[in-house]
């Protein structure tokens, strides 16, 4: 436990003294945003469209950043051998996962802190006591994709690809994760709660996945990092 | 864009029923040319996948064996 | 073993397919809604369900692997990965044809529509992950692709009854409420499916073991023999 909070200490206060990638994810971010809120422009005034655009809106913006940033987190110490000291100086390989992903979370977060107002603010959304609400289906997102983001990215900056390679590997796998949070969002900016057993199914299906693949991925993460 | 349960309803009875009456068997079947089409492109896919199997075995081959003739020219090592 | 197959299993299977397409078009009764169009659901749902079970293959393989670090495990998991594949590149293209005579379109966005073409995606990012890597990383890598992908399979399976689609749902276990001449013809193909998929299983994970023989063979031939 005190590896894993070193590690990611030490993540973030690299992260921290360059600024570059927390930057440029999220001017990335909020070109998706802006490019995705122009393009749908025509069906604003309509709350229901409205709706479905904000949600989507808002998930595809973390999908995109999702891929940068695991990419990122994982480059950052596939560089010089990093990973290999690491191993050496005796962490365990699932805390380096726990930590990676903590990280790549803590990074996706902070996008999102920045994104989702920006967001509100494009696409005239009307309702800001579902905030608390929508941190939690979005936490629940920006886990899965930090989940599967590092394991696969431990696999693509291996293969020599960087955001394209992985894009192809997670996009399709973190399929659920987008409809679900997506059903989830939209349900949340109808009716103010989660109310419907839709929406409880879907933040469900979230916990699950999220949980499922953490489990799995901690454990496969030891041979992908092997040299 | 349909909308789902126009379509659902009778797909629900799919299997259960069997066309029954000779004047209804004795028309052209709806779809049937679109299932000889199926059945083609089912057939394509798995005779493109047979040669790709049999071009790559063939290129094992080969490779095994320039490899094998390289020996008698050259001595192992470098 | 090749022989064998070639001159006993191709003639055997030819046979047996051609009784297939028999059984499918003049044995099993016509359809009364969907007439024709039904013929297709003989070799789609068993292709598909060919499909799935390779899948399942190569995640079996892949958590072998971790566990006996032995050849067999990979070459099996690439072979299942690939004829999985196949399987797929089926059920994807006489989906459409038959949605075309059924739906009056060649696609919708159904979830199992989406989720089946996502599983085959995964699996073809797997192929370009495999291609780009070599050695014990790329029995790593794909190891832990079979497995993390492997997940998503119950997903796409289950999720008939999760969202709600326009997809025919067979009921639990298919073919358990069909017209007994459709039952014996749709069970006949499935086992016709399951026994072309042994053999291809069988042949391309020898063809994966000769190259990998071949490759070893031109390495010691490159370098004198050290490794």
């Amino acid at each position: 436990m005190r590896d894993l909070l070193t590690l990611v200490a030490k993540d973030l206060r690299l992260q921290a003294k360059t600024g570059e990638l927390l930057a440029s994810i999220f001017i990335y971010s909020l070109l998706v945003v802006l490019i995705l809120s122009l393009a749908s422009a025509p069906v604003h005034g309509n709350m229901r469209e409205g709706i479905h655009v904000i949600a989507s809106t808002l998930w595809v913006a973390l999908a995109f950043a999702g891929v940068v940033g695991a990419t990122r987190v994982i480059e950052i110490e596939r560089r010089d051998d990093c990973l290999k000291s690491l191993r050496l100086a005796g962490v365990s390989p699932s805390i380096l996962y726990l930590a990676k992903t903590t990280t790549n979370a803590i990074l996706l977060a902070g996008i999102q802190f920045l994104t989702v107002p920006v967001t509100f603010v494009f696409d005239d959304a009307t309702t800001f006591a579902i905030v608390p609400r929508l941190a939690f289906v979005l936490f629940l997102g920006i886990a899965g994709f930090s989940a599967v983001g590092t394991v696969m990215a431990a696999i693509s900056t291996r293969a020599g690809g960087r955001e394209s390679l992985l894009s192809i590997l997670i996009l399709p796998l973190l399929v659920p994760v987008l409809l679900g949070g997506i059903e989830a969002t939209k349900t949340l900016l109808a009716e103010g709660a989660f109310l419907n057993p839709n929406s409880i199914f879907w933040l469900k299906l979230l916990v699950v996945y999220d949980i499922v693949f953490l489990a799995v991925a901690s454990l496969v993460f030891e041979y992908l990092i092997e040299e | 864009m349909i909308h789902w349960a126009t379509i659902v309803t009778p797909l629900t009875r799919i299997g259960l029923t069997v066309q029954d009456s000779e004047s209804d068997a004795a028309k052209w079947p709806r779809g049937f040319g679109y299932m000889v089409a199926a059945y083609a492109v089912v057939w394509l896919i798995l005779m493109a996948y047979f040669w790709a199997l049999s071009r790559r075995a063939r290129r094992i081959n080969d490779r095994l064996d320039t490899l094998l003739s390289d020996e008698k020219v050259k001595p192992a090592g470098r | 073993m090749k022989a064998l197959f070639r001159s006993v299993g191709i003639p055997i299977l030819s046979i047996l397919f051609a009784l297939d397409i028999w059984m499918i078009f003049f044995y099993a009764p016509m359809e009364k809604e969907l007439q024709a169009s039904q013929k297709i659901f003989y070799f789609h749902v068993a292709a598909a369900m060919t499909a799935f079970l390779a899948f399942t293959v190569a995640f079996v393989c892949g958590i072998g692997w971790y566990v006996r670090k032995r050849e067999v495990w990979d070459d099996v998991q690439v072979a299942s990965v690939e004829v999985g594949l196949v399987f797929s590149a089926i059920v994807l293209a006489t989906g459409p044809i038959w949605a075309r005579t059924a739906w009056n379109t060649w696609w919708t966005w159904d979830p199992r529509l989406v989720t089946m073409t996502i599983l085959f995606l995964c699996y073809v990012g797997y192929l370009v992950v495999r291609a780009s890597l070599s050695g014990d990383a790329r029995k790593n890598a794909c190891a832990a692709m079979a497995i993390l992908f492997g997940i998503n399979i119950p997903i796409t399976w289950l999720s008939i009854q999760w969202w709600r689609t326009i997809h025919p749902d067979i009921g639990g276990l298919p073919g358990t409420r069909l017209e007994p001449k459709m039952r014996i013809a749709f069970w006949f193909s499935v086992l016709l499916f399951i026994l072309l998929f042994i053999p291809l299983v069988a042949i391309r994970s020898r063809m994966e073991r000769a190259a990998k023989a071949l490759r070893a063979l031109h390495r010691e031939r490159l370098f004198g023999g050290t490794e």
